[in-house]
Order: C-alpha cells, then sequence, then structure tokens
C-alpha cells in the first residue's frame, strides 16, 4: 500500500510539474524571441555607443556604435500608438553614400532600387486583441512632473524610457525580447501604487 | 486479471499498464500542444518604401477629409489611407443633411460585386470579357464623332456644376443629346410654387421658428437630406422660453411615416383627399374666418367655394370638429404658424393641388411675412422625374432613331414606371455604353460597361443651395480600374475638341516631372477631373489656377469642405398670384371611387434602391414597421383583421396596369381605405446580397400631366396564397406603461404641471450590493426622447466604428441581430378602465388604429449594479473604475449567461464567424450559411471597412455597446500627450459614434462626475428617468421624457 501511494504521488507530482512547466513555458513564449530579419541590421553598431580605436594603419576609427538616438528612426513613440518603423528612404538618408561596400546594405539598397518595402519580422509581437499604446505611457508623469517610467537603469545610470520594456538595444547585434510581454508583466506596473494606472480590462482590450 | 500480467507493471504500483499509457498518453499530448502553442507566430511589419510626407506624423491617426457625396457634404475619416467612417459635418450646412444612404456609402465603395474594370458584354452579362479604358473611350469618341447628332447620354440627377459644364461641352461639340432622369422628385411643389409666385425657387421652411407646424403629409424627417430634422428638434425639447419655446407639430396623413409619428397629434386622412381637406382649411381661414390678405378676394371665394369643411369632412371621412378645431388653432398662431405639405402624398395626382393649398395657407397665416421662410437657402430637392422625357427617349429608342445610349448613372430598366418598357426599347439602340457601377439591371442589357469610381475616389463637386458649392475631393485610390464620371466626361469632350477640356489634357500630358522621392514635393495630380475642376473653379475662387493665391483659396475650400459666395442680396418679394388656386380644382375631381388607394413612398434607407447591394441599408430597421430585409404592403390594422390575415400573407395587389404579389404589414395608424408599399426594393442585378429582397414596386407608378403619380393609385387587395415571414427587428411592440414604466412619456401640460411627470417608476426596495467607487470619471450618457425622432442614423454609425457584421434575412428571422444600438419603436397603450391584460401585446385595435408612437434608443446601459457582471463565471464582463461595462472578448467562452440576465436586451452574441472566409470547401458544403455569412461581410476588399480601434470579434464570443470605449481611450492617451489630466476630460473630448451620428443632439454623453459637464446636469434633471430602478440595476444612461405638446 506504501509504495502504490508514492508511485501515485509521484504521477500527480509528474502530471503538475509538466503542466507548470507548460504554463511558464506559455507565460514567457515572447521572452527571448529573436526572429531572423531580411537584413542582419545591427542596433550594436547604429546605436550604440562609439568606441573610438586606432587601428593597424594608425587611423583612429569607430569600432563601436554611431550612437543614432533611437527617435531618428522609430518616430512616432511619443506622439502615437505605435512607434513605427523607418521607411528605407530613412536608411538612405546615409546609405546614399556610406557603406556602399557593405553587404546588407547593399541587399538594403536593392530592396531599395526594386522600389520594394523591407518585410521586417516583428520582434514585440503584442497579441491582435491588444491595444499599446506608446504615447500613453512615454508621456506619462506623475504629480511632480516626472516620468512615470523610469529613467535610470538598475545600476543607477541613466538610461532612455525605451529601454524599460525593450532592454539595451542599443547593445543588441541581433534584437531579442528581453522581458516577458505577457499580461502579468503588464500588470506588474500597472498595479505600482506610485504608477496610478489604469487596471481596467479596455485600457488595453476593446 | 491473470491475462495481462506478463507486461503489467509490478501489482505493487497500484497503476496498470492501461492506466500508465493513459496517463503518459495525456502527458504527451499536453507537451505536443503546449509546445506547439509556445510558438510566436512570426509576423512581419513592412515598412514604408518611401513614406509620404503628409504621414510622418501621422501613422495609427485618423484623418479626416470633408467631401460630397450626392450632394451630401459628410465628413470622412480615414485610417491609413482608406475611408473607415461617415458622419455628418460638425457644423451643418443650411438646407443639407445626411441620410443613412450616405453614411452608409462604405459598404458601396468596398462592394466587391462592383465591376472591377470595363467589360464587353455585348448584351450577354455571362459571358463579359474584360477591356481596357482607352480602347472603350476611342471607341465612345469615333461614334459620338460620326453619330453625335444621334446619340443621347442618360444621367441621373446631377448635382455637379463641373459635370454639367463637361456634359455641355461634349454636347455644343458632338450634338449629343442629354436626358436626365431622376426616379424620385419634389414633382408637385416644383409645379405649384413657380405658378403661385412666378419665380422657381421653393424656399426651405424655418421649422425652429414657427410655434405650429403643420403638415400635409409632410415628409421632413423621414427624408433627411435637407437636414429639416435638424431644425426641427431645435423646437422639441420642453422648457424652454420665447424663441426656444416648445413648438407643435399636427399632422395630417394616411400612413403613419417616421414625420407622423413625432407629431403631437396626427389625423388620419388618405393621400387622394388629403387637397380637399387643406383646401377645407383654407377655406375656413379665408372665407369664414376672413383670415389674411385674400380674405374678400373674389377669385379666392371662387375657387374655395367647394371646400367647405361640411362637404369635405364627410368625403374625406375626416370629423368637421377636428379639421374645425385645427383651423382655429392655426388662426391662432397666425404669424407663428407654418403648414408643410410634400412627401409621397404630393405624388397623388392632386399632388398640385395639396401643395398649392399649403402655398395658400402660408400666405393666408402671414408665413413668408413673419420670415418663417428661408429664402436664402431653397429646399434643394430634384425637382423633376423626367419620366415623359424618359418614355419620349424609349420611343425613339424603338423607332431607330438612337444611334448611341450611354448610361451614366441612371438604371431605368429597374425604376421606369409602367409603359416605358426600357429593356425592350434598348434592344433597338445599336450600341450602348454603361458607366454604372456594375452589371446592373440597365447595364446587363449594353455593349460595354465602363464603371465609374465610387465618389470617394473622384474628384467633382456639387452645388449646395444658396449658392454654396462643395468640392468632392477623394478620399483614396480607386480600389478597381474605374474612372470617376467627370474625368470620363472631360476625356471624351477634349477628345472631340472641348477647349477647356483641352486645357486640361494638355495640363496632364505637359506636367513637369515627378519630384525625387524623399522630397517633401508632391507630385502634381495626373488627373483630368483634377485640372478641369481647377479651373472650373477658377471663377469662383476669383483667381487664375496658377496664382498662388488660387492655391491657397482652394487648398482652405479643400479643408473647410464648401465654399459660400458673399452674401447675395435680398430674394424677391413673394406675391401670391391667385390664378395659381384654379390648380384646386384638381382636389376635387381627382379623388378616385371609394375603394383602396396605394401609396408608394421611397424605403427608410435605400431611398431609391441605387445602393441596393448594401447589406447595412437592408439590416437597418424600417423606423416604423421595423421590416428589415424586404418591404411589406403596409395595411390597416382594422381591414387586416377583417380580412383574416397574418403579418407576411402574400396577397395580391392590382393596379390595374401592373399586379404584385408581396407580404401583407399590419401597420398602425393607417388609413382603413389606403394600402402603401416601399419603393427601392427588389433589385434583380445588384449583386448577391441585395439582389431580389423585396418587392419591386417601382413598375407600379404612372406618369399623368407631366408628373409620375406614385399616390392615391387605385388598387385591389385580395389574398394569395403562402406566408413569406417578415424579417422584423427587436423592439417593435406596444407597451402598456402603467404595468410596464420603462418609457418616460408625458404632455406637455403635466410637464408644466410636473415636471417629473413621466419617470414614475415602480418602488424599489434597498441595495444589498456595496457601492462602487468612482476615483476618477463616470462614463454616462443621456438621451432626450423628445428630440430624438427615431430615424436610426445612430445606428448606422455605430455599425460602421465598430466592425458590426450583418446578419442577413436569416438572422434576423432568427432573432441574431448584432447591432449594439436599436431604435425600439412603441405604441403606447393608453389608459383603461382596470388595466390592460396579456391581449395588449397583441395591438388590439384601440391600441394601434390611432398610435401614440414612442422610439426609445437601446444600447448597454452600463449599469452600476450590472445583472450579466454577476452571472459570468469567467469575469469576461467587468465593471471598469470609470463605470463601463466593459467586455472583454478573449476572456469570453460564450455561456451566455450574461445575455440572459440583461434586463434590456442588448447583448449580442456571435454564433457564426461573420468577418471570415470559411476556406474548407467540406463546411461551407455542409453548412451553407457560412457561406451566406462570408457573402455578406467577409469578401475581400469589405475588411478594408473595418475600424482598426475595434477587435473583429469571432465566433464563439458575446459583444456589446463600449460606449466607444477605443475613442475614450484615445481621448486619455491625447490628454496624456498634451500633458492634461486625463482622468478629467472636458466635455466634447469623447464623442461615441452614435453621438456623432445623431443629426438632433439628442444623445449627450460625457463625464457623470464632473459637476458642470452637460451629461451631469441632463442626468440631475427632472425629465431624467433611468431604467428600472425598482430592480436596482442604476443604468448610467438617462432617458429624458418625451414630452407631447397638447396645447392646442
Amino acid at each position: 500500500m506504501k509504495g502504490r501511494s508514492v508511485i501515485r504521488i509521484a504521477i500527480t507530482v509528474l502530471v503538475l510539474f509538466v503542466m507548470a512547466s507548460l504554463g511558464y513555458a506559455l507565460s514567457n513564449v515572447r521572452k527571448g524571441y529573436a526572429p531572423r530579419q531580411p537584413i542582419a541590421f545591427s542596433h550594436k553598431r547604429m546605436a550604440g555607443a562609439p568606441v573610438m580605436q586606432v587601428n593597424e594603419k594608425g587611423e583612429n576609427v569607430n569600432v563601436g556604435g554611431f550612437g543614432i538616438p533611437c527617435l531618428y528612426c522609430h518616430t512616432m513613440p511619443y506622439k502615437g500608438r505605435h512607434s513605427t518603423l523607418p521607411s528605407t528612404a530613412v536608411c538612405m538618408n546615409c546609405h546614399s553614400t556610406v557603406g556602399l561596400n557593405k553587404e546588407w546594405v547593399l541587399k538594403m539598397k536593392e530592396y531599395w532600387d526594386r522600389g520594394e518595402p523591407i518585410p521586417w519580422v516583428k520582434v514585440h509581437d503584442l497579441p491582435d486583441f491588444v491595444y499599446f499604446d506608446h504615447s500613453a505611457h512615454l508621456n506619462a508623469k506623475n504629480e511632480k512632473g516626472e516620468s512615470k517610467l523610469p529613467l535610470v537603469d538598475e545600476e543607477g545610470k541613466p538610461m532612455v524610457a525605451c529601454q524599460n520594456c525593450h532592454g539595451k538595444v542599443a547593445e543588441m547585434e541581433i534584437v531579442s525580447v528581453q522581458k516577458p510581454f505577457n499580461m502579468q508583466w503588464c500588470l506588474d506596473c500597472h498595479r505600482k501604487p506610485e504608477m496610478k494606472a489604469s487596471t481596467d480590462c479596455v485600457a488595453c482590450h476593446r | 486479471m491473470s491475462g495481462h500480467q506478463t507486461n503489467a507493471l509490478p501489482e505493487a504500483t497500484g497503476v496498470d499498464r492501461r492506466e500508465f499509457l493513459r496517463l503518459s498518453s495525456v502527458v504527451a499530448a499536453a507537451a505536443a500542444l503546449g509546445s506547439a502553442a509556445c510558438q510566436v507566430p512570426p509576423e512581419n511589419s513592412v515598412a514604408f518604401h518611401d513614406m509620404p510626407e503628409n504621414l510622418v506624423d501621422g501613422m495609427g491617426k485618423a484623418r479626416y477629409f470633408h467631401t460630397v457625396i450626392d450632394g451630401a457634404p459628410v465628413l470622412v475619416r480615414t485610417r491609413e489611407g482608406r475611408p473607415i467612417l461617415v458622419a455628418p459635418r460638425a457644423d451643418a450646412i443650411n438646407g443639407r443633411g445626411v441620410t443613412a444612404r450616405h453614411q452608409a456609402a462604405l459598404m458601396d465603395l468596398y462592394d466587391p460585386d462592383r465591376a472591377r474594370g470595363p467589360l464587353s458584354v455585348r448584351r450577354r452579362p455571362d459571358a463579359a470579357v474584360s477591356l481596357a479604358w482607352n480602347s472603350v473611350s476611342a471607341d465612345v469618341v469615333s461614334r459620338l464623332k460620326d453619330t453625335g447628332r444621334t446619340s443621347v447620354l442618360l444621367t441621373g440627377p446631377v448635382q455637379s456644376p463641373a459635370l454639367t459644364s463637361a456634359i455641355e461641352a461634349l454636347r455644343t461639340q458632338t450634338g449629343l443629346r442629354h436626358v436626365v432622369w431622376s426616379p424620385l422628385a419634389s414633382e408637385a411643389a416644383a409645379e405649384a410654387w413657380p405658378r403661385a409666385f412666378g419665380h422657381a425657387a421653393v424656399p426651405r421652411p424655418k421649422l425652429d421658428a414657427a410655434d405650429l407646424v403643420v403638415g400635409l403629409g409632410a415628409d421632413f424627417l423621414d427624408d433627411s437630406s435637407t437636414g429639416l430634422d435638424r431644425d426641427f428638434a431645435i423646437r422639441r425639447a420642453p422648457g424652454g422660453a420665447g424663441a426656444r419655446r416648445m413648438s407643435r407639430f399636427v399632422q395630417l396623413e394616411g400612413r403613419l411615416s417616421l414625420t407622423g409619428a413625432n407629431a403631437d397629434s396626427r389625423i388620419r386622412v388618405r393621400d387622394s383627399r388629403l387637397a380637399s381637406v387643406a383646401a377645407a382649411l383654407a377655406h375656413e381661414l379665408i372665407v369664414v374666418k376672413g383670415l389674411g390678405p385674400l380674405a374678400g378676394n373674389a377669385e379666392a371665394a371662387r375657387a374655395l367655394a367647394p371646400f367647405t369643411i361640411e362637404a369635405v369632412s364627410t368625403g374625406a371621412g375626416v370629423p368637421a370638429d377636428a379639421l374645425r378645431k385645427l383651423a382655429t388653432e392655426l388662426a391662432a398662431a397666425s404669424g407663428h404658424a407654418l403648414v408643410v405639405a410634400g412627401g409621397p402624398a404630393s405624388t397623388s395626382s392632386s399632388g398640385v393641388a395639396l401643395e398649392t393649398a399649403a402655398i395658400l395657407l402660408n400666405v393666408t397665416l402671414g408665413a413668408f411675412e413673419a420670415g418663417l421662410f428661408d429664402e436664402a437657402a431653397p429646399l434643394s430637392r430634384e425637382a423633376a422625374t423626367h419620366a415623359d422625357a424618359l418614355a419620349t427617349l424609349a420611343d425613339e429608342m424603338r423607332s431607330g432613331g438612337v444611334a448611341m445610349l450611354i448610361v451614366a448613372g441612371a438604371n431605368p430598366v429597374y425604376d421606369a414606371p409602367t409603359g416605358v418598357n426600357f429593356a425592350e426599347a434598348m434592344a433597338k439602340v445599336p450600341y450602348i455604353v454603361s458607366l454604372n457601377d456594375r452589371l446592373d439591371e440597365t447595364g446587363r442589357l449594353a455593349d460595354v460597361l465602363a464603371p465609374a469610381s465610387h465618389p470617394f475616389e473622384a474628384w467633382g463637386d456639387a452645388e449646395l443651395p444658396g449658392g454654396a458649392c462643395a468640392v468632392q475631393q477623394p478620399v483614396m485610390q480607386p480600389l478597381f480600374d474605374t474612372r470617376g464620371l467627370l474625368e470620363v466626361m472631360v476625356d471624351w469632350a477634349a477628345a472631340v475638341g472641348d477647349p477647356a477640356c483641352v486645357a486640361a489634357v494638355k495640363a496632364v500630358t505637359t506636367l513637369p516631372p515627378a519630384p525625387a522621392v524623399n522630397t517633401a514635393e508632391r507630385a502634381p495630380s495626373t488627373s483630368l477631373a483634377w485640372h478641369y475642376l481647377r479651373a472650373a473653379w477658377a471663377s469662383r475662387l476669383g483667381n487664375d489656377t496658377g496664382d498662388p493665391a488660387f492655391d491657397a483659396a482652394w487648398n482652405e475650400v479643400l479643408r473647410a469642405g464648401y465654399w459660400k459666395p458673399a452674401a447675395s442680396g435680398d430674394a424677391p418679394p413673394r406675391h401670391f398670384d391667385a390664378g395659381a388656386l384654379a390648380a384646386l380644382a384638381m382636389a376635387g375631381s381627382s379623388a378616385p371611387a371609394d375603394g383602396l388607394e396605394l401609396q408608394l413612398y421611397p424605403h427608410g434607407s435605400l431611398n431609391d434602391g441605387r445602393s441596393g447591394n448594401n447589406g447595412w441599408l437592408h439590416e437597418l430597421p424600417d423606423p416604423i414597421t421595423r421590416i428589415t430585409w424586404g418591404g411589406a404592403l403596409s395595411m390597416a390594422p382594422r381591414r387586416f383583421d377583417e380580412m383574416g390575415l397574418a403579418n407576411g400573407d402574400l396577397v395580391e395587389v392590382d393596379a390595374g396596369h401592373a399586379k404584385l404579389v408581396v407580404p401583407v404589414y399590419r401597420h398602425a395608424g393607417m388609413h382603413h381605405d389606403q394600402v402603401a408599399l416601399p419603393l427601392g426594393l427588389g433589385r434583380t442585378a445588384c449583386g448577391p446580397i441585395g439582389a431580389d429582397v423585396g418587392p419591386n414596386a417601382f413598375p407600379l407608378r404612372q406618369r399623368a400631366n407631366g408628373r409620375l403619380i406614385a399616390a392615391g393609385l387605385p388598387v385591389s387587395v385580395k389574398r394569395a396564397q403562402g406566408n413569406e415571414p417578415l424579417a422584423f427587428a427587436q423592439g417593435s411592440d406596444v407597451i402598456d406603461r402603467e404595468a410596464r414604466p420603462i418609457v418616460p412619456t408625458t404632455t406637455l401640460t403635466a410637464f408644466e404641471a410636473n415636471a417629473a411627470a413621466g419617470t414614475e417608476q415602480f418602488e424599489g426596495g434597498p441595495s444589498a450590493w456595496p457601492e462602487h467607487e468612482y476615483p476618477n470619471a463616470r462614463w454616462a450618457m443621456a438621451i432626450d426622447l423628445s428630440t430624438c425622432n427615431g430615424c436610426g442614423k445612430c445606428v448606422i454609425g455605430c455599425q460602421a466604428e465598430n466592425n458590426i457584421p450583418v446578419v442577413g434575412r436569416r438572422g434576423m428571422l432568427d432573432g441574431r441581430e448584432m447591432s449594439w444600438i436599436r431604435i425600439d419603436r412603441y405604441y403606447d397603450a393608453p389608459e383603461k378602465e382596470g388595466g390592460w391584460g396579456a391581449e395588449v401585446w397583441d395591438g388590439p385595435l384601440d391600441v394601434v388604429e390611432e398610435p401614440q408612437t414612442l422610439f426609445e434608443p437601446m444600447l448597454c446601459q452600463h449599469c452600476e449594479n450590472a445583472p450579466c457582471e454577476t452571472v459570468c463565471p469567467f469575469s469576461a464582463t467587468m465593471h471598469s473604475e470609470d463605470g463601463l461595462n466593459q467586455q472583454i472578448y478573449n476572456r469570453c467562452v460564450g455561456t451566455r449567461y450574461c445575455a440572459n440576465n440583461c434586463p434590456f436586451k442588448v447583448r449580442r452574441f456571435n454564433y457564426w464567424e461573420m468577418s471570415k472566409q470559411q476556406d474548407s470547401s467540406f463546411f461551407r458544403w455542409l453548412v451553407p450559411r457560412i457561406a451566406k455569412n462570408a457573402e455578406l461581410n467577409a469578401r475581400p476588399p469589405m475588411q478594408m471597412k473595418n475600424n482598426p480601434e475595434v477587435t473583429v470579434r469571432s465566433r464563439g464570443v458575446m459583444e456589446k455597446c463600449s460606449f466607444c470605449v477605443q475613442r475614450i481611450r484615445l481621448a486619455r492617451a491625447e490628454a496624456t500627450r498634451n500633458g492634461t489630466d486625463h482622468n478629467n476630460l472636458p466635455d466634447d473630448a469623447v464623442v461615441p459614434a452614435c453621438m456623432e451620428a445623431c443629426p438632433t443632439k439628442a444623445i449627450t454623453f460625457g463625464n457623470a462626475h464632473a459637476p458642470n459637464s452637460r451629461v451631469s446636469q441632463l442626468a440631475s434633471s427632472p425629465r431624467a428617468m433611468k431604467l428600472l430602478e425598482s430592480v436596482g440595476v442604476k443604468p448610467a444612461i438617462s432617458y429624458l421624457t418625451k414630452v407631447r405638446n397638447d396645447k392646442a
């Protein structure tokens, strides 16, 4: 009898474990998602901090990033619901003259010459029944007029508000999802008393 | 067990092999499912190649354009270059209103049954092959050059000055004849007014300036294209003083119309007797009471002599007392009273007499001197149907005198009156081109179909009342290979050498090269119509098109939507010509022999039927009969009962020259000797949505004396075999307010004694529920039932805004309608000794012979103690902190408990997947309704009408009014962006779609927590009633009493 209940308990535990891990997996389906893009665009190179180095020819070259601000390409997050992707024309602002010997720049230019939009793959992809508004988050201020989104990271260093959800994109070669991007995670913030944010269903679902 | 011992697990485990396998298979299946679900389906995010300059700050935001559709100025909301909502302008243009048909124009625009490009039909529509525009144009132009003098252009009504001049250019160059055919027109008024005053303009009655309005078959609420419903509503709320004192409206009519249903008192007069009754009123005022400038005029006395009240009342079956009382009332209100004729009654053979009598009454009452008519903005309705010209054309065609027929915007095979036989005449014409948008009844018999663009896709303009003019600017690129009507006419006129049109072509062919991409410059337009239109507008705007000042003025016209000339001089004074009274003689003679007479009236939403394939219009219930997807013969209740009929029983209507078998409907308030049928139904070739829906009553009309007669037609009605169930919409009942006090209504006398009269309800007990706390806003609505006239435009506005599908006739018959807002139409049962029993629900004659009609817009009440919220086992419907009753689709599993528990019956369940094509041919074969539902809602490009801010619901979820929460959230985000308090939005920051669509401003929405908001002031008015107080649901919607002005 004793052995029988041990097995029963073991099976129950096994089933519960599988269900729990399933639940965990389901709740984190988005975290770590890093799809392949049609063009290997490097946020690290474009938006990262510059690192100057003297090369073998003795020239001072930037081996880091160009430090282009997020808003140069993603123009709308403070103004509208979507942050928006840049049109290929924005890439051509610089790449009509620079980087024309690079494989991926040439690939981008092919798209441009064909007049075809680049089919980027969405990285931060919420379900279609979620209506997220970038501007409502980035412009949210507390009574003192300070941004409700933290502007310093865990180490106390200043950061752009985008980093709160998107992580350190400027350090990513391939952009991946850094946060769970599930409802629990949204509510973690919305429920903080200092946020004074709505926890109504219709805040996101309508 | 022994047989299974060998490979079983040891007995001690307690789990045998089978159970183990069962468990492990469950685990494996769950794991497989789980891992499959772990994958995020990859989704592309396709950026622009080169973003249009004007979208740089507008991605994901709505853009608004003023444009004009069929002469109605509208505001079109677009998202990413496609229109998703048609709303009335915020500032109304005098003399113009928006009808349900204009609001539903999106469904015409995205109609998959429009022709996709030019077709060579060769009179065999099933074997049509596609053509190129250039070859069509070349063919037509060469034929115009050869046989221009024997060619005819047949159009519908033309409201565009630019199109008129282009057609005129074509005519001068080639000798082409232009024939206009407009199926509906106010011919009697257009005949009577010039006779009476010597000039043609029919002035617009100022319904907001009159204390007493008497309607002689008037239809100013049924036909909202003139915007008179707006004016009328201004004086309909009680409690105003001076110039805003509540007006009184008395209507004389045969069929209970929407206008009559809103009357304070109504007298039943059949159409053919209406003119004599009007003349009797004039006789009483002028001859008996000696009122007005014509008192003592011998000519007037002679013309009116036959129309004593005694003589008329017996002939017309109207009590003499009622007429005398009305005449006394009119005399007392002299100088403040208006008489309005028109509507279907004026299309009877005595229509001119009716209009003349109405003019005479207005002259007698001094309405012109008192400024009760707006001479600056004439009532712009089509003046003539030109039915005789159409008949002459058909005769010419039959005799072989027409070498080429070009049809543009007319469909005479469908809507010509009896005896014209247009289809047969078309067979004798060698070459026919149709410029209609699809292979319709006329286009099927043509040689070539060259489809014209929808007005939202093409340049044009339209004349507005009072000399104003609006530009029809395209709000999107053409969806298909179509061209605007103006574009085509300019193209053809240029090819035959008209200088102005040639100039437009030159402007296009010598365009400067398009600027390089990624610059702020815009490419010059390649539209001929655009160049032609601007040149035509140069005279109006006062500068040459090359002048920068012109561009500034032009852009301002595009922004504002219309152009208004500097104030013109005073209109010529009106001198009544007593000679016009000769027309009154017709009032006496025209009366048909005793028996039934038929009235044909334009369908409430489809109007003349040109938008016959529009599901929204078919599904919008008729405001009175509440019939959707079809029409029925309206019959007086007593006659209906005597014939032993039931709703939907088939009857044969025999008008002598034509017969129809139609379902019959027991129409409350109908005159005993009158029956009525709607026009605009029964299209046969418009597309699968509208084909063969209802009867086509157009062939029952007759030509007489240069007019089309559509009322007072002698008919006989006899029972036919069978029954065709009528698809009634929800909310079409008789109400006993003693038992169910759910519509607040009272009379003006009672209201003046007690402002809260009519809001009495049953006492409720104390509530066991804890009070909700609303830390910030509490959204609420107030609906004024006195100004609401029940037209149903809110229903279409809501449908467009909230992606609501249509369910079709079957769905309506099953009671599965989806509209989030509906207009309940009740007939108020009068008080009865001892109270009514259950028989009241059957519509007893005491109630429905002379009904008091009540309209109540019904939508989710967003109850504070919502019964739906407590029964949902999944918390899919919950109360928000700003007082909304939220419906969360992704939580809903479709138990439908909430709908069962909703006392207002406003929750809608998706029984079918309405908005998706079902691709599986097996399922389409198995359940044909799946294919039918997709046909109604989900054929591309229909999805383009969807509002991207609102979820498209799928099968198995509940839905209902959300108070347009998407607009609330957008307004809050806007406030956050601007740094203002998003929890305390001002009035008008949020305007729900129903409120936006309401022409009479009966709906007010706002924050009930702000004490000064309009909605909280209305909610605290003594007229406010929140429904079902005794149940304790505490709705967020306050209804203000419907007050009837009984102060004669």
